[in-house]
């Protein structure tokens, strides 16, 4: 179970307690409610920001790597000159400091 | 030369834009490449590529935007889209939007080979439809070129010769001698025979409406242009155009023709981009080409121009050799379009269509075995299936531009065929007055309305020319 599941049940457990709570008065009943709601709307937009964080991580790993496997099928071709080696070298090596790059981006302690 | 399909790849990255393009190359494929969508969009045109593949995360178009916009500009050109984002949704959009298929990065090389494959080989099969969809004449209902001839020989020797380079050929020729038939084969024996084969007929509309025809239209370029239509010269990107009835053109078309020659570009009605095409063009005419230039209606410099090959395709009457070969060639597609077994016709009914002048030509020569054919119940066509007892009466002879004085008759043709082809041709030459055509032939008026009451052509005008 991930955590934004626990997340979620916890939150249901909150909101059926609030609603089992007998001597709360009409007002302060709303007032809980509307903190629901938006703590709702607040999970919500978390959950839609890490699945657009994820799929741009997606892309950014998956550029570099289409460039690094096409070169790769490219050194396989029987035709390959020296200059070809040298080029798909570079690429990779470029490549592989902007996969670097993108990791040490995402695993980076958010204080540091 | 062959034609390579031309693919576009679009990428903003260019390490990723580079092992593309160089794997499709090995492939055999002719690339060029775009490092945005709006560059994309102004090479399209030009390039006229046959498949466009294209990244979908790019910073000033999106390949979104680029189908979407591609889709209006040219709208049978597979789109590739390539994407970095491996969701559902992304794909479901792109599909909806119409690309040919996603991919997602790192790319399976084996199966965008594939799917390069597919893509092309369904473009050019719409190809196919569109152009059979415009084409209003059954170009095949000639049959195959056939003749063993003299004339025919030559014929095909300027064929095989002018099949080999990508030079403009002019043929003339009488109506229904073959000109479509002699383009087609002309495209079909040269490099180009991969890439479409598109004919269009000038004589059979309007100006405006041939120049739409042949150049296309912008939305809104006239009254009913409603939607934005490709013209013949881009149907016929890689392979060869047939301009019909070239001399019918008017003038102004004809200088713009002239230019797309030179030029190798053209705008559609209406537009405003230059678009280049690669189009072998054939021009025909049943008009000798000096003579309709010197009455003005062929612009010299269009008759120069087109006039790197020229070639004359022969009227049946000179000939007649080839009739044997070519009725045989009827019947054997007869058989298969009518599901009957006619082996052959007897010598009969050979001789007496060799006989005949066919001012209609082969056109007019399958007319009448077609009719015979179907009128046919035994295995032999005879005589007696050919119209009104002979060919003649439903082929009156014309004023063609051949030798009107000459008549050539086989020995073993019936006598009256003779008599009755002599007055025709009498009657013919002298443009149908009959008191002229009486005096040639030393009979009296009254002797020649019998003999036509007869022949059941009393009333007829036998001098107009009867070719479809």
């Amino acid at each position: 179970m991930d955590r934004r599941e626990t997340a979620r049940e916890r939150f249901d457990d909150l909101e059926g307690a609030i609603g089992r709570l007998g001597n709360l008065s009409d007002e302060a009943r709303a007032d809980l409610t509307d903190r629901l709601t938006a703590l709702r709307t607040c999970l919500e937009a978390e959950r839609v920001a890490d699945r657009e964080e994820l799929h741009q991580l997606g892309h950014d790993l998956r550029a570099p790597l289409n460039a690094i496997a096409g070169w790769a099928h490219i050194l396989r071709l029987e035709a390959t000159t020296a200059g070809t080696v040298l080029r798909a070298a570079d690429v990779f090596d470029r490549n592989v400091r902007a996969l670097t790059r993108v990791i040490d981006g995402y695993t980076a302690d958010p204080g540091s | 030369m062959s034609v390579k399909s031309q693919i576009l790849i679009v990428d903003d990255e260019e390490d990723s834009r580079a092992a593309l393009e160089a794997l499709l190359g090995t492939w055999g494929y002719a690339t060029d490449t775009a490092s945005q969508g709006r560059e994309a969009l102004e090479k399209a045109p030009l390039l006229r590529p046959s498949l466009v593949i294209t990244d979908l995360m790019m910073p000033d178009m999106d390949g979104l935007a680029l189908l979407n916009a591609l889709q209006q500009e040219m709208p049978r050109v597979p789109v590739i889209i390539l994407t970095g984002r491996a969701s559902v949704d992304t794909a479901v959009g792109a599909m909806r939007q119409g690309a040919y298929d996603y991919l997602t990065k790192p790319v399976d090389l084996d199966r965008l080979r594939l799917l390069v494959e597919k893509a092309l080989d369904r473009a050019r099969t719409l190809d196919e439809i569109t152009i059979l969809r415009r084409r209003v004449k059954d170009v095949w209902g000639m049959g195959r070129l056939i003749g063993r001839s003299a004339p025919m020989q030559e014929v095909h020797r300027l064929i095989e010769q002018a099949a080999a380079t990508s030079a403009p050929v002019l043929i003339h020729g009488e109506t229904g001698t073959g000109k479509e038939l002699v383009a087609r084969t002309l495209h079909d024996l040269s490099a180009r025979a991969v890439g479409p084969f598109v004919a269009v007929n000038c004589a059979a509309m309007p100006e405006t409406l041939l120049e739409s025809e042949i150049f296309g239209h912008e939305r809104g370029a006239f009254t009913d242009a409603r939607d934005r239509r490709e013209g013949c010269f881009e149907l016929a990107h890689g392979g060869t155009l047939l301009l019909d009835e070239v001399a019918e053109m008017a003038p102004g078309t004809q200088a713009k023709f002239l230019r797309v020659l030179e030029e190798g570009s053209f705008r559609r009605l209406g537009g405003k981009t230059e678009i280049k095409v690669d189009v072998r063009v054939v021009a025909a005419t049943n008009k000798d080409p000096i003579a309709a230039m010197k009455e003005g209606a062929f612009r010299e410099d269009l008759y120069y121009r087109l006039n790197v090959f020229t070639l004359a395709v022969p009227p049946l009457r000179q000939r007649a050799e080839d009739i044997p070969l070519i009725v045989t060639g009827f019947i054997e597609e007869f058989n298969g379009k009518y599901d009957k077994r006619i082996t052959g016709a007897d010598d009969a009914t050979v001789k007496i269509l060799m006989a005949h002048a066919w001012p209609g030509n082969v056109r007019e020569l399958r007319n009448v075995v077609e009719r015979a054919f179907i009128a046919c119940e035994g295995d032999v066509l005879t005589p007696r299936y050919l119209p009104s007892t002979s060919p003649v009466a439903v082929a009156a002879p014309t004023a063609w531009s051949g030798d009107p004085d000459a008549l050539t008759v086989p020995i073993g043709l019936p006598l009256r065929e003779v008599e009755k082809q002599f007055v025709l041709r009498t009657l013919a030459a002298e443009h149908n007055n009959k008191t002229r055509a009486a005096d040639r032939l030393a009979i009296s008026t009254k002797t020649l309305h019998n003999m036509l009451q007869r022949w059941g052509l009393l009333g007829r005008n036998v001098a107009t020319r009867t070719g479809p």
